[in-house]
């Protein structure tokens, strides 16, 4: 049953460490997808490249 | 060589998942303004201590005898900069550059981006959050708040694009 941390599963400074982790997974993911690129993320709202919609429209449907 | 970036449906895919494994982990999502807000608030903790513990906007982030850097977004804001390192990395996409339109200088276009760092700090605490706690998070919690938050978010860039589209393509 979760949240784990919430039931005691593991305490702070493992909770930290999972951070970053999670962090790892969430900042690789974005620069897969070009989000590290300035020009690409503003391209949406220019009308030119979507891949932003896409990924956060993608997301919220599996999460 | 550069590689062509991934299938932005199936990095959206894999972030709901990330996101789900959070939730389920630590009962938190993801964000990171408030990371920053933490790095301001020990900065003025480190200067001036009995400042920073009566004004009860800094006092919030004091709590628990801990510094306000050890928290789970500090943390995680620093795992997604390696994060996102290591990809760039490992597609060749790591290198030094001022991104910039036609009609702006590297200098101006520095100081635009501190001016819009500024705005959008402000305004993220302002609003409880930034694109990744309100938009990313909070949109899919799917909170009434962070969807409003997401509408004006397009609707401010959407009416302000144009008019700096010399400085960005």
């Amino acid at each position: 049953m979760g949240p784990l941390y919430k039931f005691g599963w593991f305490d702070f400074a493992y909770s930290l460490q999972l951070a970053g982790l999670i962090g790892v997974l969430f900042g690789f993911l974005l620069e897969r997808a070009g989000f590290g690129n300035a020009k690409k993320l503003v391209s949406i709202f220019y009308l030119r490249d979507f891949a932003v919609l896409k990924v956060m429209l993608r997301r919220s449907w599996y999460a | 060589m550069k590689t062509r970036y991934a299938n932005p449906y199936v990095i959206g895919t894999l972030l709901g998942l990330v996101l789900l494994f959070s939730f389920y982990t630590m009962g938190r999502g993801l964000g990171s303004s408030s990371s920053f807000a933490r790095i301001a608030v020990a900065g003025v903790h480190l200067v001036a201590p009995e400042h920073a513990a009566t004004n009860p906007y800094y006092a919030k982030y004091l709590g628990g005898g801990r510094s306000p850097l050890m928290a789970w977004l500090v943390f995680l804001t620093l795992g997604a900069g390696l994060g996102g390192l290591f990809s760039a990395f490992i597609s060749n996409r790591v290198k030094g550059e001022i991104v910039r339109g036609p009609n702006i200088g590297a200098g101006a276009r520095l100081w635009l981006a501190l001016f819009g760092g500024i705005l959008s700090g402000f305004a993220a605490r302002l609003a409880r959050g930034c694109t990744s706690g309100q938009a990313l998070t909070g949109a899919s919690e799917l909170a009434f708040g962070s969807w409003v938050f997401m509408f004006c978010i397009f609707a401010g860039a959407y009416a302000t694009a144009y008019f700096l589209r010399k400085e960005w393509l």
